[in-house]
């Protein structure tokens, strides 16, 4: 086999080893891009800082900066700002509640537009981190890979009371969840992150059916692992409490956002991705990039 | 009278628990459907404003109890009955004839029988059977197991064997029982009397005799060219009977050969069938049957008699080069086509196809004279012409001639010759013992020359045919089974003008088969004869294997039994068949006393079973109670039971449905109805769909299978169809929709997939085939300068898998002028609709579920790179097919002509 075959091999393994969200949010991403105008890339540690001359034995000779040292005598070291970039730091509740789905579940969305996020803030010169497990801020596509592992990692509880994480410094931080089980620890958490003066969003995504909850008849009403149930024998008559302690459940969160500086954001799982995903990046941009 | 009995009455008593039944559905409540949901946190501690739904509708109980009731009810196995029957005794002995004529009417009896004894199931009465055709020991049963034995009954090709049963039956003098007889019908000269003697002693007799005419086929021959079929039948018949001749088709498949009616009969007696069919049709008859009769005398198999014999003729000399019409076989040759299987070679090459008849003109010594002696011996033919040759040759080399059936004087003789007083002779007329009788004889026919035989005792018993001063013209000797005749003129008109006569062919058809049906019987009874086929007792010809050698005597026997079956038989060489017809008289039919009850139908007025009529009711209410239930648990409203009802009970169109119409674009195939072409093709469009996903702003949807003859095709722009010899012609529905997706815009890509074999290919011609209805334009290859060439990418050339077929296209309008009466022209944004070529693109564009090729392209590097440029064309068809001429703007020009450095 020639090399370029050999080459062609390689990336073809590459390609499709890459998990089919990522590629997923990988295309949501560019579509973002597309419909934005392109920003000058803010160089973080590229940004010139300073001359300083030549030290011997403590700067290495490919470090000279030959335009400046030839206009005078002296040697010139060309130093850069040293910058630390900011980072995107990722969350997706584990819950087995996360993973009941029709055709796709919430997981798997929370997944596409936390890379998504991912991908933008990776072109805008970020990093990208995830907290739980946790992995540590990195950038590229591979790293990602890592990320992507990470978020669709599941644990074997209906709902997750999340812990106290330590988030990264200088961070944006989204946290996917549908918010339905116990508040007090997503409070606990958002308390922490007020400490570490990490701005973010909790993203809830429900079901049109969460949302409107359109049932009929009798009806047994079981959380993924059955460890919570209800049964009804009209679930119509139950509609408008329903409806009421849900909106009770979204004006508390959205109190407690408020209280720590964070944002509350509702996607539908039954709708497209994308205007999530746009308002999601408008959001964290305001903060980062102005 | 009527009554309903019960099969399992024991059952009923279940119905006991029906209340408890009532209690246990009362309290269970319909199951309510079970919904995962994650906001069930959120549901904690709401109560529900109604409970009416946790009981059971009662409307909804009493239809389930109305289901079990008569599902239960089914299990016990209801019947109307009427008991007109109803016996007399405890007993009942139910006796078959069981023999073959038993075969045409075995179910009506079956069913007689049977009716009779489910009538007792249950009632404690005990049942026999006595199958006269293979009588055993007589065991009494209870009904249900008689039953079983009923049905499992079969008859026999066998004759009924009356001296055994009498035998059994003298068993039964002290006991009290009915009988119940299935008759076959006929009287089998009174061996019925002994039996029924004792039976009417014992009760009451039943007899069931159908209104069997059983019509035998006696005989068949063969006469002129004619065959007649000798038929015997017991009775009148009401329609045109149909005889069938079953043979084997040139590869030796069995095969109907032909089928031919003859009237109906008027009364018994016999009657001829006769027809002419072709020789070679004839010979290859393996039996002949009378439709609709089933039994074994209807059915007549043949062995060897209609077989074409084999007609060996021994070559003349080499290198005479006399014309065709003075060759001394010529006559011989053309005449004897007619009659059988004609082989011209040397004598040894003759000898191997072991022949029925050898013939020579004018050969003075034989050569390998012993063994052809051998040969006639065993029953061969050798047939003789005499000529110039031998009348020289007489008296010297022929004298001691053994294959010469007379001893022949030298010289022959003139008659009306230049040095001769006498006139041409006339043939005397045939005697009636010869072999030629009644053969009518041309009044010109003339023999001018002829081999005179030595006077001798016998000449006079050797001769055949002679002329009118008593000089023999044909003799003949027999030797061994074998025998020789010799013709005392030429086989040419050298000497008579009888080769030219109709006479000579008809002559020749008497030598060579002197009488076809019936053989040697002497011979049939020397030998020992093997079964090959045996008939069942329907009249089917089965090979067998298992039964022992008989001998000749059997053969010929009147008896049919188990170990001598109607069949064929084989000793050597030799195969004869033996029918019913030619071993027994013809069956007359039986007359049974008054003293006895016969029926002659299944008795219409029997039992009348109600287990599917309860099951119907019982499961017809448990498929409404499956939408009850739905409806009951609010997870069907009326709407959808409607609907669910309707599509169940009329679903018009249940194929219809399943085409999955895009809702974007789509690239589309054809299902050509050769799955691995359109598995390929399929692979291919999704690797086409793929590159155009990534590569352009073309996001095509996954793609679609078409079926021409059921699909829309008007939803999709442009159609691959890969050409393949298996794909049926589609209809003319089809080929008006394939116009008006031309017309309309749509695109077709056809691909013989056979780049490189040119207008030899079948592909191409199956190409041809299919386009010839479509209205198709006028087509080029396509021109350097098309747009195909710089829609997307910029392209030389279009390959697939193959990279050498040229594409064709429609002829471009610029070239041709200014567009007329063509509909296609401009009418398409200058879009061709027909692409044809043979590039195989599908195989270069398939991937596999991960996305990677399927199919390998040329070698290495060079075979990707073809890949490549075939994927390139397949962006630019779509962008073609879907933009147009767009790119041959002139505002591309610049861009264009900076790319192409020029």
């Amino acid at each position: 086999m020639t090399n370029a075959g050999a080459a062609h091999h390689d990336a073809v393994t590459l390609a499709s080893s890459m998990p089919p969200l990522l590629v997923e949010a990988r295309q949501l991403a560019a579509a973002v891009l597309s419909g934005q105008h392109r920003r000058r890339r803010v160089g973080s540690g590229e940004e010139f800082w300073q001359f300083r001359p030549f030290v011997n034995g403590i700067d290495r000779a490919g470090d000279i900066d030959w335009r400046r040292s030839a206009k005078s005598d002296q040697t010139y070291v060309r130093q850069n700002e040293w910058t630390t970039p900011q980072t995107l730091s990722l969350w997706v509740d584990p819950s087995a509640s996360m993973r009941i789905s029709d055709q796709i579940s919430k997981t798997e969305r929370a997944a596409v537009i936390a890379l998504a996020l991912g991908f933008l803030a990776m072109d805008a010169g970020e990093k990208v981190a995830e907290i739980r497990h946790p992995v540590a801020p990195g950038r590229g596509q591979g790293h990602l890979v890592h990320i992507h592992d990470a978020l669709m990692r599941s644990s074997n509880v209906d709902y997750l009371v999340p812990e106290v994480v330590q988030f990264p410094q200088n961070s944006n931080c989204l946290l996917f969840s549908d918010f339905l089980g116990d508040l007090a620890p997503i409070s606990r958490l958002l308390e922490a992150a007020k400490a570490a003066r990490v701005r973010g969003v909790l993203v809830q995504i429900l079901t049109r059916q969460e949302i409107e909850f359109r049932f009929n008849g009798a009806s047994l009403f079981s959380s993924a692992l059955g460890g919570v149930t209800h049964l009804t024998h009209q679930a119509k008559g139950i509609r408008t409490e329903y409806l009421q302690r849900l909106s009770a459940r979204r004006d508390f969160l959205e109190k407690l956002a408020q209280s720590a500086g964070w944002g509350v954001h509702l996607h539908c799982l039954d709708d497209t991705p994308f205007a999530s995903l746009l308002a999601l990046y408008s959001h964290i941009t305001e903060r980062t990039f102005k | 009278m009527m009554g309903i009995t019960f099969l399992a009455p024991w059952v009923l008593t279940v119905l006991v628990g029906l209340p408890i039944l009532w209690i246990i559905l009362r309290s269970v409540p319909p199951r309510p459907k079970t919904h995962f949901f994650a906001a069930v946190t959120l549901l904690q501690g709401i109560k529900d404003r109604e409970t009416s739904a946790a009981k059971t509708p009662w409307w909804f109980i009493v239809l389930r109890m109305v289901a079990v009731v008569a599902l239960i009810v089914a299990i016990a196995g209801p019947r109307i009955h009427h008991d007109e029957n109803r016996a007399v005794s405890d007993n009942v002995l139910i006796v078959i004839d069981g023999g073959w004529a038993s075969a045409p009417n075995a179910q009506m009896a079956r069913s007689f029988a049977i009716n009779r004894v489910r009538a007792a199931f249950g009632d404690g009465r005990r049942f026999a059977v006595l199958n006269i055709v293979e009588p055993g020991a007589i065991v009494w049963q209870i009904a249900q197991d008689v039953d079983a034995i009923l049905n499992e009954w079969q008859p026999r090709p066998w004759a009924p064997n009356w001296e055994s049963a009498a035998h059994v039956v003298t068993d039964l003098v002290e006991k009290q029982f009915d009988t119940i007889w299935l008759s076959d019908g006929i009287s089998y000269a009174g061996a019925r009397d002994p039996l029924l003697t004792n039976f009417e002693m014992a009760g009451q007799v039943s007899i069931f005799e159908p209104n069997a005419n059983l019509i035998v086929i006696q005989d068949v021959s063969v006469e002129n060219g004619e065959t007649r079929v000798r038929l015997k039948s017991m009775g009148p018949t009401i329609q045109d009977g149909i005889l069938r001749l079953h043979g084997v088709d040139p590869a030796l498949k069995p095969i109907v050969i032909q089928d031919f009616t003859f009237p109906a009969f008027d009364g018994a007696g016999e009657y001829d069938v006769t027809f002419r069919a072709p020789n070679e049709l004839m010979s290859r008859v393996t039996k002949f049957e009378i439709v609709g009769q089933s039994h074994i005398g209807a059915n007549f198999a043949v062995a060897d008699q209609l077989r074409r014999p084999k007609i060996a003729i021994m070559k003349s000399s080499a290198g005479s080069e006399t014309l065709d019409v003075l060759d001394p076989l010529h006559y011989v040759e053309t005449a004897v086509q007619t009659i059988g299987e004609v082989q011209i070679g040397t004598v040894p090459e003759m000898l191997l196809m072991s022949p029925d008849v050898m013939i020579s003109a004018d050969v003075v010594g034989i050569a390998h004279q012993n063994e052809v002696l051998d040969w006639v011996k065993s029953g061969g033919t050798l047939m003789r012409f005499a000529g110039p040759r031998m009348a020289a040759a007489a008296e010297d080399e022929l004298f001691y001639d053994p294959l010469m059936p007379v001893k022949l004087r030298h010289g022959g003789r003139d008659l009306g010759g230049a040095m001769s007083w006498d006139k041409p002779k006339a043939v005397d007329e045939f005697a009636r013992n010869s072999v030629f009788a009644g053969l009518t004889i041309p009044s010109d026919l003339r023999i001018k020359t002829q081999v005179l035989a030595q006077p001798d005792p016998d000449l006079a018993g050797q001769t055949l045919s002679s002329l009118e001063d008593k000089t023999p013209l044909v003799t003949s000797k027999t030797i061994g089974a074998g025998r020789v005749v010799l013709f005392h003129v030429t086989a040419n008109a050298e000497w008579s003008n009888l080769p030219l006569s109709g006479l000579f062919v008809e002559m020749l058809t008497r030598v060579i088969r002197p009488n076809m049906a019936p053989q040697d019987i002497a011979l049939i009874d020397g030998l020992t004869w093997t079964p090959v086929f045996a008939m069942d007792a329907f009249g089917g010809l089965k090979a067998v294997d298992d039964l022992g050698a008989v001998s000749g005597k059997q053969i010929a026997s009147a008896s049919i039994m188990r170990d001598v079956p109607i069949g064929v038989y084989r000793a050597g060489d030799y195969t004869i068949a033996r029918n019913l017809g030619s071993v027994i008289d013809v069956p007359s039919p039986m007359k049974w006393p008054s003293t006895v009850s016969v029926y002659s139908d299944t008795d219409r007025q029997s039992d009348i079973d109600l287990r599917a009529l309860f099951l119907l009711i019982g499961f017809s209410i448990f498929f409404v109670d499956i939408f009850a239930s739905l409806w009951v648990s609010g997870r069907l409203n009326a709407a959808t039971m409607i609907i669910a009802i309707a599509v169940l009970i009329l679903n018009p169109h249940p194929s219809k449905a399943d085409q999955t119409v895009p809702d974007e674009f789509a690239l589309a195939h054809i299902i050509t109805g050769d799955r691995d072409v359109d598995n390929l093709a399929h692979a291919g469009m999704i690797g086409l769909s793929d590159t155009l996903f990534q590569r352009t702003s073309i996001e095509p949807s996954s793609p679609v299978g078409v079926d021409l003859e059921r699909d829309e095709i008007s939803l999709y722009s442009l159609l691959y169809w890969p050409i393949t010899t298996k794909q049926p012609r589609p209809s003319v529905e089809a080929y008006a929709k394939l116009n008006t997706f031309f017309t309309s815009g749509g695109v077709i890509l056809f691909d013989t997939r056979d780049a490189g074999q040119g207008r030899t290919s079948t592909n191409n011609a199956a190409l041809r085939e299919l386009l010839s209805p479509l209205v198709i334009p006028p087509l080029e290859i396509v021109p350097d300068d098309h747009v195909l060439t710089r829609a997307f990418y910029l392209l030389q050339s279009f390959p697939g898998r193959f990279s050498n077929g040229p594409i064709w296209i429609e002829t471009s309008t610029t070239k041709s002028g200014q567009s007329d009466e063509q509909p296609f022209r401009d009418l398409n944004d200058g879009v061709t609709p027909v692409l044809i070529g043979g590039n195989d693109w599908a195989a270069a564009w398939a991937v596999d579920d991960l996305g990677r090729p399927l199919v390998p392209i040329g070698r290495g590097f060079a075979g990707e790179q073809q890949r490549e440029m075939a994927r390139r064309f397949g962006v630019n068809l779509v962008m073609h097919v879907l933009m147009g001429n767009y790119k041959s703007d002139q505002v591309h020009v610049p861009a264009l002509l900076e790319r192409l450095g020029q």
